[in-house]
């Protein structure tokens, strides 16, 4: 996974790093409310230049999902 | 306090007031809300105010649109500045809007009798604004914004933002 991501998500969850595993879901872990999900995507939004859609930041369930995404738009660049 | 003032905030019953702003704007207060009885006050069709809310309009223009939803127990004060309120909001219960300050750059003189200051509040159309919020004199919230739970917004914000904390920052923008 992105090591960008990674930290990105640490820090936005107040979490360690060794925390941040691609199976962490906004359905299951607590730190992953809706309000951090809002706070991960502008950070990612604003890291990584990008403009992601309301139907991918809705699609984006766990953090491999979002490390999906965020490859689609990395790949392209 | 003129005898004017005092007539319109403690000698009119309230269920009397629900029903002049009933018939003249079409909109629904509480019988329980305290709403002034004033020509400052501008409310439109198919607002509707919640109980133990209370309405103070006799130092400035108040202007609440059509379709808003003020919710139980809010406090919104107009002063000099006014306060505008975009039509379908939603001012969910126990929010602040207060339209006025103190000023309190004279350590000699007790604040409570320095003078007010009053640059107004423009809330947007379909802001939505959530429990427990305060927002402040000066402020504008643009358009389809969105407030979370217990902030204090003491900055403008432009429209379609989603705002969280105290001070109130931008975490989102809609789209």
């Amino acid at each position: 996974m992105n090591k960008g991501l990674v930290e990105l998500v640490a820090d936005v969850m107040g979490l360690e790093e060794s925390e941040v595993t691609g199976s962490l879901s906004r359905e299951v872990d607590t730190c992953w409310d809706s309000l951090s999900h809002l706070r991960l995507i502008t950070a990612i939004e604003e890291q990584y230049s990008v403009r992601l859609t309301m139907d991918e930041i809705q699609s984006m369930v766990t953090l491999d999902d979002v490390d999906r995404i965020l490859s689609q738009y990395l790949g392209a660049t | 306090m003129n005898l004017r003032k005092v007539i319109q905030r403690f000698l009119v019953p309230s269920s009397v007031v629900t029903l002049i702003y009933l018939w003249k704007y079409g909109c629904k207060i509480s019988p329980r809300a305290e709403v002034e009885l004033s020509k400052n006050l501008r409310i439109g069709a198919g607002t509707e105010i919640g109980s133990f809310t209370k309405i103070k309009s006799t130092d400035g223009d108040l202007k609440i649109g059509r379709n808003v939803s003020i919710g139980t127990g809010c406090f919104i004060s107009a002063d000099s500045g006014g306060v505008e309120i975009g039509d379908f909001s939603m001012i969910s219960p126990n929010v602040c809007i207060v339209g006025n300050s103190y000023r309190y750059d004279n350590l000699n003189i007790p604040i409570v009798k320095q003078d007010k200051t009053s640059k107004g509040i423009v809330i947007g159309t379909d802001v939505w604004i959530g429990v427990g919020c305060a927002v402040l004199d000066g402020v504008s919230i643009g358009n389809h914004c969105i407030i979370a739970p217990n902030s204090v917004v003491v900055q403008s914000l432009p429209p379609n933002t989603i705002a969280l904390g105290t001070p109130a920052k931008m975490i989102f923008e809609r789209r």
